[in-house]
């Protein structure tokens, strides 16, 4: 498993918008659509399993730089690690691909609204972010 | 241990608008409050209660109240050094705390000397 670039653009991410995006700093790069957890104080980075996340990259940055976080309460396209169904409850995984099993204690960080579809490696899925 | 008020605004980054209810007793600008009675808040007096949100100035009791609640980025008091990316949640007099039972925050960012910080309030704390 790993996160393929090609799955998901920076314009395709949000599709219904909730509360707006957190602005953090990136640690890393980060893509559009993965998942990240708080790092350092204001900075974020690629969640790993047992994260807590808390939310998707609105766009690819760098590290360093600032980028928009599409947090709890938005719906949002992004690639997830599997076909789950709809209702699931999915949980930060390696390379800030969403999973539906708990590693340990980490928080519930969204719902699969649509299923996925596989794309070129991963499946992509609408989400809504809690 | 006595809650004082933090100085800069309170709300570092809008998720949603704040809540409007009445306070019970004294609410001191940045204290976390939880819900006590029929549209009422107050600081808690123990670690067991579940936090939802921050208050946006100090009021005394029975007046209304903005409470920056779930989706906001708020400052707010820390009870020690809390790193960034912890999970928090309130404790007595309304500081915000790893040791909180219910914890439904996680902290964005932590000063150590002033043990103040900024929260991204969460919806559950699961």
């Amino acid at each position: 498993m790993s996160w393929d670039t090609s799955d998901i653009n920076d314009n395709d991410i949000i599709t219904q918008d909730g509360v707006f995006a957190y602005l953090f700093t990136a640690s890393g790069t980060i893509y559009a659509g993965q998942a990240v957890k708080i790092v350092d104080d204001n900075t974020v980075v690629v969640t790993s399993s047992g994260d807590d996340g808390i939310g998707i990259a609105a766009m690819t940055a760098t590290h360093g730089n600032q980028l928009g976080i599409f947090g709890p309460g938005n719906i949002v396209v992004t690639a997830i690690a599997g076909n789950y169904p709809v209702g699931t409850s999915l949980y930060a995984g390696d390379y800030g691909l969403m999973v539906s099993s708990q590693s340990s204690s980490e928080r519930v960080m969204g719902l699969v609204v649509k299923a996925g579809v596989q794309s070129s490696t991963n499946y992509k899925a609408t989400v809504l972010l809690i | 241990m006595s809650f004082t008020p933090i100085e800069d605004d309170v709300l570092v980054f809008p998720g949603v608008g704040g809540y409007n209810f009445i306070a019970s007793g004294t609410i001191y600008k940045g204290q976390g409050v939880v819900l006590v009675d029929d549209n009422t808040v107050a600081s808690p007096s123990n670690s067991n209660s579940k936090l939802i949100g921050i208050s946006d100035s100090t009021i005394t009791d029975g007046n209304r109240v903005c409470i920056y609640g779930p989706l906001n980025i708020v400052r707010c008091n820390l009870s020690g050094s809390v790193s960034a990316g912890t999970r928090v949640g309130v404790i007595s007099e309304g500081y915000i705390s790893p040791d909180a039972t219910y914890k439904n925050a996680i902290v964005v960012k932590g000063t150590a000397t002033t043990n103040t910080g900024e929260i991204l309030i969460l919806g559950s704390k699961d």
